[in-house]
């Protein structure tokens, strides 16, 4: 692959076309897990790694889908790939790395129903890309997530100390920053080829 | 109040973490089912069975409606009138739906040379470039006939779906847009000279053929892209393809043909395939391919190439077919000079094409893209001719 | 027929509201609601898998052992979607082509596997089917609702409510008039319970 067309990809994965900020999923875990800089992180990290390897596995298992022709069952196959894949990192963190699974493991339990997941996943075979652009797109989804993540939570976090009005204190004044945050980013459209 | 939202959001955070936890203990438990009692084997047999069992079910269920709810492309009212515009059949839009001057053609039932679509998909397709459906508009006050292609290629969002209207000698003769969920579309909007450069192509088609600095260059690709798979369709479903040589009369043809052989005459096999477009046959037995190579975005190129028992006798490139465009540094323009090309191909077998660095071909560096474009082509060419010539020699 | 419980489930959609007061399915709430249709046709087809599946798990609740139980209720759930997109792929292609990237994420919509694990798997079928219908209508409601609005401020010129900026901003204004609505509730029935209290002493 020539640097150029990965290039455009990386780009567009965490600025142009941004996971939540454009293409709006994984807003639930955006406004449950940005409250602490901490949990943005592992949550981050953790959607991460899952995107990454469940975008290469979907990717194959669609190829073969394809060849025996019953790509209707696209649906079904990922979203058992990934709940079968986030447990057996679960499992596997546990038993090896216990420092990592604690850091991460309450977060991998909530990612089997990140739509992030299932989202990239599906992306990647809208968008026909081959296995590496696959790769690169799926761990660059990720870094754009945990991006986000990072930024609301360093406005909640200075946010606390503020004075809200009481209807829009919690979820509203989350989805307005959001918001705002999303218009920021649509300045780098501008970067589109 | 915020004590109130911020407890609903943890309660239901709480509610997943506890499913999964429970989820992740099972999974644990039924790891290691050998080690318990009978009955925690009974147990496990039973999970397995009633999983495996809702499985089946379930993806027998969707087979059976795959088989009922399977896409069938048919000519709706909006596509009779867009058909209207790019093939007239000299009524107006309604008048053509009712009176049936527009109609989809039943494959299957014979007429053309291609009967499966989806079977031609396999073969002459890619998972985001195929031809949808076959048309043919009847203009109303000569009777003439003209066959409209529906195919779709994928531009930067998503597919792209072309309507296209040939001529009789399978040369484009109309575009329209049948759908597309492009983000840029804007800046191709009333671009008209974008669809009249389609006009009078076939074989395979570039973005570059079409139009440059549009700001929608992953549109046009994807537009390209549909042109040339349905250009390829046109030509196999009227029956040219292979049983039906034709001397080649194109003059830009010729010119290029003119390039890698000295026969005054060229008889032409359309192929329309993605990778091979055409074979031509020399008055004198030279065999030349049309090929096109895919080195990615940025390495498509079409090469007419001379081969002569799995040998490259003379390459020469199609002007204007490929996408060699300099990116910062990396400058590809090189290729665009046939005497390099020749330099580099001439003389090779298929074996030796595999030993060429994609990334130094002639002392270049950092354009694989190009260089691994131009390999494919040249390898696409001699495998087509190694079987061409099989089947020539055998007749 | 227990009148009680049958009112509580019937109402869940309103007060226990998805959108509003559960916080559920925010992405397709905020992709999918630039207009009515677009709005009307996601929140149908969600609605649709929620009641099937609702049903066919609260049919299966006594067979599906309970260590397999969320595998089997993911592919009961994407089996249902499957056939939406099936559906909406061969009957309503224009629509599809809007909304056709969000359906399969269906199945990932905390909603569905929400109400599958909390109230149809404890359930008998009418009631599951019931809660499925209720939750599924609160669900499109409150789209349609979101929809409504955007496509009205797009209407009078804010183009940036097109765009998911104004998505996010769409629900955040109304979530809190949601919330201002609700304290109004809660703080007039609390001086009403705090007369009553007064009446009985």
């Amino acid at each position: 692959m020539s640097i150029a067309s990965i290039i455009t990809i990386v780009i567009s994965a965490i600025l142009t076309d941004n996971i939540v900020l454009s293409k709006t999923l994984g807003i639930c875990p955006l406004l449950g897990t940005s409250k602490k800089t901490d949990s943005a992180v592992g949550m981050g990290l953790a959607v991460t790694f899952v995107i990454t390897v469940s975008s290469v596995v979907c990717y194959g298992l669609f190829k073969l889908l394809d060849f025996w022709n019953i790509t209707y069952l696209q649906t079904i196959v990922f979203i058992l790939v990934i709940a079968s894949l986030v447990q057996l990192l679960d499992i596997v963190l546990k038993r090896f790395s216990p420092t990592l699974y604690n850091s991460l493991g309450i977060y991998l339990a909530l990612i089997t129903t990140n739509c992030t997941v299932l989202g990239s996943a599906n992306m990647v075979i809208d968008y026909g890309y081959n296995l590496l652009e696959t790769f690169v797109f799926g761990f660059f989804t990720g870094i754009g997530f945990t991006m986000v993540l990072i930024l609301m939570s360093g406005i909640r976090e200075k946010l606390n100390r503020t004075h809200i009005p009481k209807p829009f204190a919690g979820f509203p004044i989350a989805l307005i920053i959001a918001g705002i945050l999303a218009m920021a980013f649509g300045g780098f459209t501008g970067f589109a080829f | 109040m915020t004590d109130s939202v911020s407890h609903k959001s943890t309660e239901s955070e709480l509610e997943a973490r506890k499913i999964m936890r429970d989820t992740v203990k099972e999974l644990r438990n039924s790891e290691k089912p050998l080690s318990g009692k009978k009955s925690t084997m009974n147990n496990t047999l039973k999970c397995v069975l009633v999983l495996a069992l809702i499985a089946i079910v379930c993806v027998s269920l969707l087979a059976v409606a795959n088989k009922f709810l399977k896409v069938e492309i048919t000519l709706d009212k909006a596509t009779s009138a867009l058909i209207n515009k790019i093939a007239p059949t000299g009524a107006d839009d309604d008048t053509a739906f009712n009176n049936k001057y527009i109609e989809i053609v039943d494959l299957s039932k014979g007429g053309y040379a291609v009967t499966d679509l989806d079977a031609y998909n396999k073969t002459y397709g890619t998972s985001t470039q195929k031809v949808r459906a076959l048309y043919t508009s009847k203009n109303a006050n000569t009777g003439k006939v003209t066959l409209v292609v529906e195919a779709e290629g994928k531009g930067h969002v998503d597919a792209i779906v072309l309507l296209i209207a040939y001529d009789e000698e399978n040369k484009i003769s109309g575009v329209a847009v049948k759908s597309q969920s492009e983000s840029y579309w804007d800046k191709l909007e009333g671009r008209q000279d974008v669809f009249d450069a389609f006009i009078g192509m076939s074989g395979n088609v570039t973005h570059l053929q079409i139009a440059t600095s549009t700001g929608a260059t992953n549109s046009l690709r994807g537009m390209a892209d549909a042109a040339s798979i349905a250009n390829g369709f046109i030509a196999r479903a009227r029956g040219e393809a292979a049983n039906k040589p034709v001397e080649e009369t194109d003059e830009a043809k010729l010119s290029q043909l003119r390039k890698v052989s000295d026969a005054n005459k060229f008889t032409r096999y359309t192929v329309g395939a993605a990778a091979v477009a055409n074979a031509f046959v020399g008055d004198n037995g030279d065999v030349i391919v049309e090929a096109r190579g895919d080195g990615g975005s940025y390495g498509k190129v079409t090469l007419m190439v001379r081969t002569e028992s799995g040998k490259v006798v003379k390459v020469a490139r199609v002007p204007g077919t490929d996408s060699f465009e300099p990116i910062g540094s990396h400058d590809s323009s090189v290729f665009r000079n046939d005497d390099t090309l020749n330099e580099i191909f001439a003389g090779k077998t298929l074996q030796e094409l595999a030993g060429l660095p994609a990334n130094g071909l002639a002392g270049t560096t950092g354009v694989t893209e190009s260089g691994s474009g131009l390999i494919a082509a040249v390898k696409n060419a001699l495998e087509y001719a190694a079987s061409f010539e099989a089947e020539t020699k055998g007749e | 027929m227990d009148m009680k419980k049958f009112k509580e489930t019937a109402l869940g959609g309103v007060l226990n509201n998805p959108v509003f007061v559960l916080v559920l399915g925010m992405c397709p709430t905020i992709g999918m609601s630039t207009n009515v249709t677009n709005a009307l046709g996601l929140g149908l087809a969600t609605a649709f898998v929620l009641v099937f599946s609702n049903v066919f798990i609260s049919l299966l609740r006594r067979v599906i052992p309970d260590k397999v139980r969320l595998p089997s209720y993911i592919i009961i759930i994407a089996t249902f979607v499957t056939l939406v997109k099936m559906f909406l792929e061969k009957f309503l292609p224009s629509l599809n082509v809007a909304i056709g990237r969000f359906i399969p994420l269906i199945v990932v919509n905390c909603i569905i596997l929400g109400r599958a694990e909390a109230f149809a798997s404890k359930n008998s079928v009418g009631y599951a089917a019931l809660d499925g219908l209720s939750m599924g209508l609160g669900f499109t409601c409150s789209l349609v609702i979101l929809g409504g609005v955007r496509m009205l401020l797009i209407m009078a010129g804010f183009e940036v409510f097109k765009t998911a900026a104004g998505g996010f901003i769409t629900l955040g204004l109304l979530m809190a008039l949601f919330n201002y609505l609700l304290g109004i509730y809660r703080n007039s029935r609390k001086a009403k319970l705090l007369l009553n209290g007064g009446d009985a002493l």
